[in-house]
């Protein structure tokens, strides 16, 4: 069974870049399975008793909620900059300068402080960092600096556009609230 | 290791098809239909254009005739290519994961979108035309190109056919008992290797823990782990374990039980929405998926052969979607399915994903079928092998005889880079029971140009395509390629580029845990297929699944229990009347009991190796034994005299 080598280059570049994202979702290498056992008639002898549990770490609540917001600025930066190069948006006179230095120094002083926590990468608070900072950075964009205006389509794509953030928020508080506390058996 | 059979050969010439056509009938159909289904849509962007139809309709139809159409017309080169790598893209997706609506409805949104987007999506005539004329030109372009190729194919297999005139392989014919099903001993390392390979099998079949967690639509998908850890596992019950059921039976039980998760196969009712237009999610379906039932058919019919016949009973391979919905099935319903796809398919081959045919894929089918038919003759798998050879000889080979990996079944379209080596040796494994001289001709091209021996090495070329691991989609290693190169030299019967790929193999790193064993650095599925090479043997394949084991190993005495991994069991074998064991402890040494089944109904039987001198069977033909094992221990089991 071959497979393709360009298939295999692709996946292997989003799982890449998918596991930066969200480093705590990088599944563990494959490798053995836990010992089997069977006694002499083939049944499965009870599993040994375990000991003791130990509490997973804490997932980084702020650092991840900087590190959302970090990538949400650059999404957003990326996305506008896409849009206004297509015939969907035009492009008006205002401060871009100023506004992209600020872009700027948020989504890298939030990269730097998200990166500088320790801990496990909390993906709620990722996408509520993401979702609040595309909101609020296409709210500022559009209606308090008016650097861009929708050509087409403009209450529908306005909605898509503004609606992306509060969707993100609405997930991530699912997600919250579904969250438990998690212990994990210890071997002995 | 297993020593190569000593069965007399019957020399046989296979020559490649010197009839071969630059397109096939059933490929000529399928390009046809796609030129005229494309004529249409030029159409659609000339007749604006000579219509003078106004510059947003113009945009739209030039869209259609050429993916960025539009754009490129109205002068937004970036943009027009941009349009064209979104369709690229998408007909990358659809081959990747089948949805076939996928390139249509994003070919149609690059023509649409700038439509009705531009300010000024006027352009001049002269761009109008060149727009038109690329379809039109890059096909005959490629069909010229086709063609020359082709000729030159024609050349070498010519050439090629010059020489394959003097060679005879050695098919092997229906081997007899006892002396062509040698049945070896477990080394040590086998039995470690072995044990990895239970130990994963042996979990709940709920848990999945040691095995791969990409994606379900690919090579990583857990089917095929699941498929490989079956193979291993009754491959080495076929050479080194026939009269061993016990835990060996319930491990390739489990991995068959694990594959009716819906978490392993309920991919398909997306595959089969997005890609076939059809909301059924049933697995085994007309005209696809043979990825599923072919590969899964060939695992259960392996077990099947050589332990019993549970999963010919209806129902006995559910597949259970949720309370409401499941579609139970079994192994003749399984070759069934296939059998009724391969006579449907104007290919003979039929498709894995939707649309998509791929060669290897249907070697499982066919295996599948054989391996059926050993045990429920349906009389119709001669006229599926039939098809199946006019296929591989026609639409799905070169004229220089590299078999054609994968073609669309939609457009006719297949290309060169699934014609690689990879495809081929992996092919001529699983080609081997059906069509054993395609197979070893296939192998006789590998081994001519390809793949070279040095020093008691196989050294593959640095190619990224033989240096890929589809169980993990990593790229830099060749232990996969090596493993198929294994497998497929020991089923042919090149013995010296087996044990060159095994010592090759041999000098990477292996991890060691609780008693077991696997290669370092490569895929669960590159350790399944290290075990089936290592497991096999010379036709091992193609004797158990087109043959099928001797009537003395499936009737005569068997060791049906055994603690695990307490006791270890490196042979067993019967000849019908006699039982020969040897067992290891796997645990340290202990004194432990060991279960047999069908015995002859209260017979006495003489033991040695065992505490007791004698045993008598039950009423069931059943027997229980007490075994120290400090060490190798030899019983034998054998009628009173």
């Amino acid at each position: 069974m071959a497979c393709c080598a360009a298939l295999a280059l692709l996946l292997g570049l989003v799982r890449g870049t998918w596991f930066r994202v969200f480093p705590g979702r990088r599944p563990a290498e494959p490798g053995f399975a836990p010992p089997a056992r069977r006694s002499a008639d083939g049944t499965t002898p009870a599993a040994p008793a375990t000991t003791g549990r130990r509490r997973t770490a804490r997932p980084a609540i702020a650092g991840s909620l900087l590190l959302g917001t970090a990538y949400g600025a650059a999404a957003y930066a990326l996305a506008i900059a896409v849009l206004r190069a297509t015939p969907v948006v035009r492009t008006l006179d205002g401060p871009w300068a100023a506004r992209d230095v600020a872009l700027v120094v948020l989504a890298v002083a939030a990269l730097v402080a998200g990166l500088s926590r320790r801990g496990p990468a909390s993906r709620p608070a990722l996408l509520l960092g993401a979702g609040a900072a595309w909101t609020e950075l296409g709210l500022v964009d559009m209606h308090l600096l008016g650097l861009f205006e929708l050509r087409v389509a403009a209450l529908p794509l306005d909605l898509l556009l503004h609606g992306s953030g509060p969707l993100l928020l609405v997930l991530a508080a699912r997600r919250l609230t579904l969250s438990r506390p998690t212990t994990e058996a210890s071997p002995t | 290791m297993t020593a190569v059979a000593s069965r007399p050969d019957q020399g046989t010439t296979v020559l490649l098809p010197t009839d071969v056509p630059l397109l096939p009938p059933a490929t000529r159909r399928s390009f046809l239909r796609t030129l005229a289904s494309y004529a249409v849509l030029w159409l659609a962007g000339a007749l604006p254009v000579a219509l003078d139809a106004g510059d947003r309709t113009q945009a739209l139809g030039l869209g259609l005739a050429l993916p960025g159409g539009g754009l490129f017309h109205a002068g937004h080169p970036v943009w027009g290519a941009t349009a064209l790598a979104a369709v690229v893209l998408a007909v990358f997706a659809w081959w990747a994961a089948g949805p076939t609506v996928l390139p249509p409805v994003v070919w149609l949104l690059t023509a649409v979108l700038p439509a009705a987007t531009l300010d000024d999506p006027a352009g001049s005539a002269q761009a109008a035309v060149a727009v038109l004329a690329v379809v039109p030109v890059l096909t005959v372009l490629a069909a010229a190109g086709h063609a020359v190729r082709h000729a030159s194919q024609r050349g070498r297999g010519a050439a090629l056919n010059r020489r394959l005139a003097e060679v005879r392989f050695p098919v092997t014919g229906a081997p007899s008992y006892p002396k062509d099903f040698p049945v070896v001993e477990h080394t040590d390392e086998d039995l470690r290797r072995l044990r990895a390979a239970l130990d994963l099998a042996l979990q709940p079949v709920e848990d999945f823990e040691g095995f791969t967690h990409l994606d379900q639509f690919r090579e990583g998908a857990l089917r095929y782990q699941l498929n490989a850890l079956g193979y291993g596992l009754s491959m080495a019950q076929f050479t080194r374990t026939p009269a061993f059921r016990g835990y060996l039976a319930e491990a390739q039980r489990n991995t068959i039980d694990k594959v009716l998760q819906r978490r392993v196969w309920g991919y398909w009712a997306l595959e089969n929405a997005w890609g076939n237009l059809r909301r059924d999610k049933d697995p085994v379906p007309m005209g696809g998926n043979v990825m599923l039932t072919g590969f899964y058919g060939l695992q259960v019919g392996m077990y099947s052969l050589l332990n019993d016949e549970r999963y010919f009973r209806p129902g006995s391979l559910t597949f259970r979607w949720d309370e409401d919905e499941a579609w139970p099935y079994d192994l003749p319903a399984l070759a069934g399915n296939v059998r009724a796809n391969v006579r449907e398919s104007r290919f003979g081959l039929y498709p894995c994903e939707p649309n998509w045919i791929y060669t290897i894929c249907n070697t499982f089918g066919l295996n599948t079928v054989l391996a059926s038919e050993q045990l429920a003759a349906s009389g119709e798998a001669g006229d599926v092998q039939e098809r199946l050879r006019r296929s591989y000889e026609s639409e799905f080979l070169r004229p220089d005889g590299r078999i054609v990996g994968v073609r669309s079944s939609h457009l006719g379209l297949s290309w060169n880079f699934w014609a690689s080596p990879s495809v081929q040796l992996a092919t001529t494994y699983w080609l081997h029971p059906g069509l054993p001289d395609l197979a070893h001709r296939t192998w006789w091209l590998i081994r001519d140009g390809w793949l070279r021996v040095e020093d008691g090495r196989v050294r593959t070329p640095r190619s990224i395509v033989s240096r890929l691991d589809p169980g993990s989609y990593k790229v830099g290693s060749d232990t996969f390629t090596l493993a198929v190169t294994a497998m497929a030299a020991r089923e042919i019967g090149d013995e010296e580029t087996a044990r060159a790929a095994e010592a090759t193999i041999a000098e990477r790193p292996v991890e060691q845990r609780y008693g077991t064993e696997r290669v370092a650095d490569a895929s669960g599925l590159a350790n399944s297929y290290l075990n089936l090479g290592r497991f096999g043997r010379r036709s091992g394949l193609r004797d158990l699944v087109a043959f099928g084991p001797p009537r003395e190993w499936r009737d005569g005495p068997v060791l049906d229990e055994a603690a695990y991994p307490d006791v270890l069991v490196a042979r067993a074998v019967s000849d019908g009347a006699a039982l020969d064991l040897v067992l290891a402890p796997g645990a340290g040494p202990l004194r432990t009991r060991i279960g047999l089944a069908q015995l002859h109904p209260g017979a006495s039987y003489d033991v040695r190796g065992a505490r007791e001198a004698t045993v008598t069977a039950d009423s069931q033909g059943r027997a229980a034994l007490e075994v120290d094992l400090g060490g190798r221990t030899e019983v034998r089991i054998s009628p009173a005299a």
